[in-house]
């Protein structure tokens, strides 16, 4: 029940990490899982999250990606954040985070930013 | 944003332990629920309301949230209420099972919905009989300082209209509240002359 899919890909030097599904208290630690193992372990130096396929996200959603954000900027890696739903964006502007991350609207605009 | 303040009294506990007796084994449970005790300053409700019951595992809130989407929509709360008001109810309930039952996920939740006179709003009352929450959690923290954490209690405060929390050695009672506001017709003036 109410299972997300976390997957990744590599395209170009990114690290595309795609999530569908609802993350909250139930899902989120997987999705936190996948984060810390692309930044840690693969040292991935530009992780890019496809938040297109979640309609919703909650506090402890919130908390893994700045979680993830921290660990990206400890070791000067960057994340960034795009395909955001409203709900997705509204959390986010409610928690006062979403000028602290790299949104963009789609994934070419991701994978292009400087 | 939504004033949070807590309540140590003690009425009508009768009443509530007998709200809360229910089929053991089932995980989560919907019906047409008696109004549940009234408090000082709750505001004053229809006879029916729905009540959900659920086992306190994480698995479950995805079936809470589906219906308060949709009963906020019945009530009358444009699309993006519906979706912050379903946040703010999501967020209590994850702090039911992580805080006051300490991730044990077969613990009883209630969560009892009602429909405020005149379709003014909605109010819901979430119950446990968990670890009673620590006042210094309930204030939030410094949303300036961006770490992972802490953030649910600010969401439902800046959602939610009222909340008061009533923690207690038998049952612990968060109450949400929030109004609807209606469009004034065009050219009206606000009684208080303006927001």
């Amino acid at each position: 029940m109410a299972h997300i899919q976390v997957s990744i890909r590599n395209v170009g030097n990114a690290t595309v990490i795609d999530v569908v599904g609802d993350i909250d208290l139930y899902n989120s630690p997987e999705m936190r899982k996948t984060l810390m193992g692309v930044l840690k372990e693969q040292n991935a130096a530009r992780a890019v999250i496809n938040l297109t396929r979640v309609r919703y996200i909650d506090s402890s959603g919130v908390a893994s990606l700045v979680e993830a954000l921290k660990v990206a900027r400890e070791r000067n890696a960057r994340l960034i954040l795009f395909g955001l739903s409203k709900a997705a964006r509204e959390v986010l502007e409610l928690s006062r985070l979403i000028k602290v991350f790299e949104v963009y609207e789609n994934e070419e605009q991701a994978l292009g930013a400087n | 944003m939504g004033e949070i303040y807590q309540s140590g009294k003690k009425e009508s506990k009768k009443k509530v332990s007998a709200a809360l007796d229910c089929q053991k084994g089932c995980k989560a449970r919907y019906s047409l629920a008696e109004k549940p005790a009234s408090t000082p300053g709750a505001a004053s409700r229809v006879d029916a309301c729905l009540k959900i019951e659920i086992a306190s595992h994480p698995q479950l809130l995805c079936v809470v949230r589906g219906t308060i989407q949709q009963l906020a929509a019945v009530v009358g709360f444009p699309e993006e209420d519906c979706r912050a008001i379903t946040l703010a109810v999501d967020e209590a309930l994850t702090n039911v099972i992580r805080h006051a039952y300490g991730d044990r996920h077969d613990q009883k939740i209630e969560i009892f919905c009602s429909c405020l006179p005149m379709d003014s709003g909605i109010e819901f009352l979430v119950v446990d009989r968990g670890r009673p929450a620590d006042p210094a959690r309930l204030r939030g923290r410094d949303l300036d300082d961006v770490r992972p954490g802490g953030l649910g209690i600010h969401l439902i405060a800046q959602i939610m209209d009222t909340v008061h929390y009533e923690p207690s050695p038998e049952c612990n009672r968060l109450r949400l509240i929030k109004y609807l506001k209606k469009p004034r017709p065009v050219g009206a003036e606000s009684p208080s002359g303006g927001e």
